[in-house]
């Protein structure tokens, strides 16, 4: 056994060196490839042609500097765990880095779940340079704030990163300003992570449902299917809280305490620039009333707040009748259904078809700089070459052609089942070059799945300023920790419907929330936002 | 002053051997304890990582205000406090009556097999326990739930009843701590000189006597010793436990809320070291009143028996 | 030896008090044994069984739809899992023995009457109890001060001598009695030698449980190798499999809260709670399997007389 572990590590050390050899040799070979993949690219969005035309013209002002450079060792920290053949493609991103701007990429990792790791790395003065972040989820506000990330400016942009600065739009810089600085690499990536809903098709059809697009219709849905001894929704209401306030087209303001789910913004018009606390909106309370109702009636078990079932665990197992996620998660668990149980009939469903939808923010992920690290230039480079560079995008995000994935054409690619993803690859992520997944036999699912993305992506919601906002809690740091203390007492039941008395238990939560210093936050959010306006 | 002086120096001579055993120790608690509790300074800080533990600047007891801002201080404290105690009292009295018992039973095989099983819970993680824990109380396939209606009785939703949590707790707790616990006073007693047992036996007591009057007593000085470091920690909960077992649960905290989980509640998302220093730091002072009042109480009954 | 020295009332072995001793003695302890037995049978066998159905009905007694799929998935490349096993069982000896040492002088010396600064160095180390600098000065201390990243040391050190297991140790040692001690000074030993000699034998139950204790501390921590070991190939086993888990687990809620896309998927269907029950198997078979070896020490007593002679 061992032997022949030791037998496929030479083979595969004889392997990288001849691909080091040949690359060598046909390096120019290679540029045309990745340029025809640029043109692919092009053709897709006519729009950034002229970006990157630039581009190209940037990169090779660069080249002829990038032999001069000293040799560095750039070290680059990911979420997550190496995936197959990761080493393999670090290996000949490494070729390319080496051979452009003579620098060699050293990968470290921070397993998901291992949050607290992330600040000690800062803490620690750990010599690393780059490092993947995250608008809120991914560590991005509170690094900034403990002064981690080193700060990004426009000449330092300009200089190290040409292409990026010039074919990253306005808004993705803008959404990385804290205090109008800029402390990350937002990724070129946007796209819209609507919650749709996977329904039983042949529920439907038996209480008389040809389509189910309103919010009503779901919750009258989930009614007649207890009649059933069926539950609507195993996992309780809390998937249901967000669709119901963004069918009203209100959205969470980013940055607010609760992950933003007690303070809301409006959507629908841009000029409005006003929060709406939850507590105090109409619609809210009426969704209380609704879902204890519902509870009530027995639409999810009593002990949704403990269970350990993942969204789709219902829908799979045929204890529940849908499943609300992305349109991404619910088209798995679909045909992973429909293929057991083909008498389902399981499709997706847009619940809010009158509405707009809103994109993800370009700051959902991107890269942060060690504010500690002396070779913030070449680590600037390297990331333009990540994210730039046709060919390592789709090393560091695929893996590696014909092992990991299949270049379809087409600016397409199919999945081998060879896994490569398995960390957070999405910092660098460009749209512009990336290419899509391709759908070989489509099931209805699929095609539906593609309808829907094609139809959310035509009507997103025009820009409002408050998108790009981000609350910054440090004013009330005490304040906003007592709030995140004392909600989860209140909301989860509350949103559940398992409370006895609705309003008795708002009043409660109101009264809790605001001796924890509710009305301090609500404040400084009004002052920040003030602030914000002028500033923009 | 200057006899007090040599004094010292004549001390450090006599006791020379000692101090040299003691030297691997010392070195490594002031290594790797004395020498890292400098952070607790940041419990009096607002932490930045460009000025670290040192450079970072001073913010009196803000760090401390959210936990009273909270509004359930009062209440966390006192189910820590509470449930600590509960699980200290009658944690004891069941391992030390799995030891007695254990070591009154004659066939060597049972005993080893009953105490290898009764390990066993030690290795099952708080998160397996807490998915089982769901398994036996949820209302739709809980197994005491499917007893209960397939008796014809009527379903108890014990994840919405909060009183029936400190049952199920102290249940959990006993359970995992059983095995690991009842060795101690098992090492305790085998470690009674046996010729004690044989004159008691020739006193003619009997066997319960024996237990009480000889048994029990011997092994005493184990027991405070453990009794005391438990209440060393009686103002720190069990977070993997309550965590994982009541989840985000929010209609049970009145019953179930305790320091640690509301901490981590308020700390989730901001991470921030200064407020959580300032909690543990917070927890260590009121322990260490505690358990110095314990141990004075304890040397005032026999100096022997105390942890300092 | 008398195999059971504490049953030494032979006696009146036919007594009522005997008697309804042994009914409640085995009762209890059979009934004890049983409620901590039933759980780890279901943890078996949820292991074997399929993800599927134990996401479904739960655990239960015997393995439902009896798969492997979860131990093909812990030991996907079994060299690996070997290699951790090794730097594991390493660890835990050395970490044991080492520990054992130092706990057992350290707790020997702060037993001793004639030793006049005991009570302040119990309290020396009893503070480090109570009061901890936290995880970042610690972190700082291991990887910045001592540069121990990547190095068995740090998974060594942190666990080689325990506050708690020196104490409970003192209130061991207390219980041998001075007389036994100030004769063997009296013959001229030295106070190595009444401690290795005299000292030890006569605390061996005490020895085998404290030695358990920190094997199973060795044995059980992954926060260590977490937070300073980078190489993979270095990984102990249970943070081996912790990674393992935690990974997809993580990875999971990120997914579920809706915070990065489905795009990259994959790792979803993945089993995470059969690998969980698994993981518990694969880390405690082996502690069954030695368990007897320190409980030899926990059902034979001593007899200080024996040693005195």
């Amino acid at each position: 056994m061992k032997k022949s572990i030791r037998k496929l590590a030479a083979l595969i050390l004889a392997l990288a060196l001849g691909m080091a050899l040949l690359t060598g040799c046909t390096g120019d070979g290679k540029q045309d490839e990745s340029k025809a993949l640029e043109t692919t690219a092009k053709a897709d969005s006519g729009e950034k042609e002229d970006a990157d035309t630039k581009a190209d013209e940037g990169q090779s002002e660069e080249q002829p500097a990038g032999s001069d450079l000293p040799e560095e060792t750039i070290t680059m920290y990911l979420l997550g765990n190496k995936g197959d053949n990761f080493d393999e493609a670090y290996g000949k991103i490494n070729e390319i880095l080496k051979e452009k701007i003579n620098t060699t990429v050293n990968v470290q990792w921070i397993g998901w779940g291992e949050g607290n790791k992330y600040s000690l790395l800062f803490s620690s003065g750990e010599d690393f340079e780059m490092i993947f972040t995250a608008s809120q989820w991914g560590n991005y506000e509170n690094t900034v704030a403990l002064g981690g990330f080193a700060e990004l400016t426009e000449e330092m942009l300009q200089k190290y990163a040409p292409d990026v600065w010039e074919q990253w739009p306005a808004e993705a810089w803008q959404q990385a300003k804290i205090n109008g600085k800029i402390y990350m690499i937002p990724a070129n990536y946007v796209e819209v992570n609507q919650d749709v809903v996977a329904i039983r098709g042949d529920l439907m059809k038996k209480y008389g449902y040809d389509n189910i697009d309103s919010y009503d219709k779901l919750l009258s849905f989930y009614e007649d299917c207890y009649k059933d001894g069926m539950y609507g929704n195993s996992v309780g209401a809390a998937s249901v809280y967000w669709l119901m306030f963004e069918h009203l087209g209100m959205y969470a303001m980013g940055g607010t305490p609760c992950q933003g789910q007690l303070v809301l913004y409006n959507c629908k018009d841009p000029k409005d620039l006003s929060y709406t606390y939850v507590l105090e909106w109409q619609p809210f309370i009426d969704y209380c009333h609704k879902m204890k109702e519902l509870a009530d009636a027995g639409c999810w078990p009593s002990d949704v707040l403990n269970t350990t079932s993942e969204r789709q665990d219902g829908l799979v197992s045929g204890r529940g009748a849908t499943m609300v996620w992305n349109a991404g998660s619910c088209q798995i668990y679909a045909n992973q259904a429909n293929a057991e149980h083909p008498d389902w009939e399981i499709n997706l469903y847009n619940i809010m078809p009158e509405c707009k939808y809103r994109a993800t923010r370009y700051v959902n992920g991107g890269v942060g700089f060690n504010a500690a690290s002396k070779k913030l230039d070449r680590a600037l480079m390297v990331y333009n070459e990540f994210a730039t560079n046709p060919e390592i995008q789709n090393l560091a995000q695929l893996g590696i052609e014909g092992v990991n994935y299949i270049n379809v054409g087409d600016g397409t690619y199919k999945s081998t089942g060879n896994d490569f993803g398995g960390g957070s690859f999405w910092g660098w992520r460009n749209m512009n070059i990336m290419l899509k997944t391709y759908y070989e036999n489509p099931t209805p699912v699929d095609l539906k799945v593609e309808e829907l993305d094609k139809f959310f992506k035509e009507n997103l919601y025009e820009t409002h300023l408050l998108d790009s906002f981000t609350f910054n809690t440090e004013p009330v740091a005490t304040q906003v920790a007592a709030v995140d203390a004392v909600q989860s007492t209140y909301f989860d039941p509350l949103i559940n419907g398992l409370v006895e008395d609705v309003d008795a238990t708002i009043e409660e939560f109101k009264a809790a929330l605001d001796y924890a210093g509710m009305q301090d936050i609500l404040a400084e959010l009004q002052k920040q936002i003030d602030e914000y306006k002028a500033a923009n | 002053m200057k006899t007090k002086k040599k004094g010292f120096f004549y001390h450090l001579y006599k006791y020379r051997v000692f101090l040299l055993m003691l030297l691997p120790g010392v070195a490594y608690t002031l290594l790797f304890h004395y020498y890292p509790m400098t952070g607790i300074v940041l419990a009096f800080k607002k932490y930045t990582y460009a000025g670290g533990i040192w450079g970072s600047k001073w913010n009196g007891v803000d760090n401390f205000k959210f936990f009273f801002k909270s509004g359930q201080a009062l209440r966390v404290i006192r189910n820590t406090v509470l449930y600590n105690m509960l699980f200290i009292v009658v944690g004891t009295v069941f391992q030390i009556a799995v030891a007695v018992f254990l070591t009154e039973i004659k066939s060597r095989r049972f005993r080893k097999i009953a105490q290898s099983c009764m390990f066993l819970p030690h290795f099952i993680s708080w998160v397996i326990v807490g998915v089982m824990a769901f398994n036996i109380f949820s209302s739709d396939f809980g197994i005491i739930n499917r007893l209960i209606t397939s008796l014809g009785g009527k379903k108890i939703p014990f994840y919405t009843k909060p009183s029936a949590w400190p049952g199920i707790l102290l249940f959990f707790n006993i359970w995992k701590g059983i095995g690991y616990g009842s060795v101690m006073y098992l090492a305790a007693i085998m470690g009674v000189d046996t010729e004690v047992y044989e004159s008691a036996a020739i006193d003619g007591a009997n066997v319960f006597q024996r237990i009480f009057f000889v048994t029990i007593p011997a092994i005493m000085p184990t027991v405070i010793i453990l009794f005391l470091l438990s209440i060393g920690g009686i103002f720190r909960g069990n977070f993997d436990m309550f965590y994982n077992l009541v989840g985000s649960n929010g209609l049970l905290y009145g019953y179930t809320d305790v320091i640690d989980t509301l901490a981590f509640r308020a700390l989730m998302t901001s991470n921030d070291f200064g407020m959580s220093s300032a909690i543990g730091f917070m927890q260590s002072v009121m322990c260490f009143i505690t358990v110095v009042s314990a141990n004075k109480l304890v040397s005032l009954y026999d100096r022997d028996y105390t942890l300092f | 030896m008398k195999s059971s020295a504490k049953t030494a009332s032979k006696n009146k072995i036919t007594g009522a008090d005997v008697i309804a001793l042994n009914i409640i003695a085995y009762a209890f302890c059979a009934l004890i044994a049983l409620v901590c037995l039933i759980p780890f049978v279901m943890v078996v066998s949820g292991s074997l069984s399929s993800e599927r159905a134990i996401t479904e009905n739960g655990f239960s007694i015997l393995p439902q739809e009896f798969s492997t799929e979860a131990y093909k998935t812990v030991f996907k490349d079994p060299w690996v899992v070997v290699r951790a096993y090794a730097t594991t069982i390493c660890l835990t000896i050395v970490g044991t023995f080492t520990g054992l040492i130092i706990q057992t002088m350290t707790a020997y010396v702060l037993t001793r009457k004639t030793f006049g600064w005991r009570r302040y160095f119990s309290f020396f180390f009893y503070f480090t109890m109570l009061f901890s600098g936290g995880l970042v000065p610690t972190y700082v201390l291991y990887t910045n001060t001592l540069k121990l990243t990547n190095n068995y040391l740090a998974l060594l050190l942190p666990l080689v001598f325990g506050v708690y297991n020196l104490l409970v140790m003192k209130s061991y040692i207390q219980g041998i009695p001075d007389s036994l001690i100030d004769a063997a000074k009296m013959d001229g030993c030295g106070e190595f030698r009444i401690l290795f000699q005299i000292v030890m034998p006569l605390v061996k139950p005490a020895l085998a449980t404290i030695g358990l204790f920190t094997a199973l501390a060795y044995w059980n921590d992954w926060n260590s190798a977490m937070l300073y070991i980078r190489d993979e190939k270095m990984y102990p086993l249970q943070y081996f499999l912790y990674q393992q888990v935690n990974n997809i687990e993580g990875y999971k809620k990120l997914i579920a809260s809706n915070l990065v896309s489905g795009d990259v998927i994959s790792a979803v269907s993945l089993p995470t709670q059969t690998l969980k029950l698994a993981l518990t198997c694969v880390v405690t078979g082996p502690i069954v399997l030695a368990f007897p070896i320190a409980q030899r020490y926990f059902v034979q007593g001593i007899t200080i007389g024996a040693v005195k002679g």
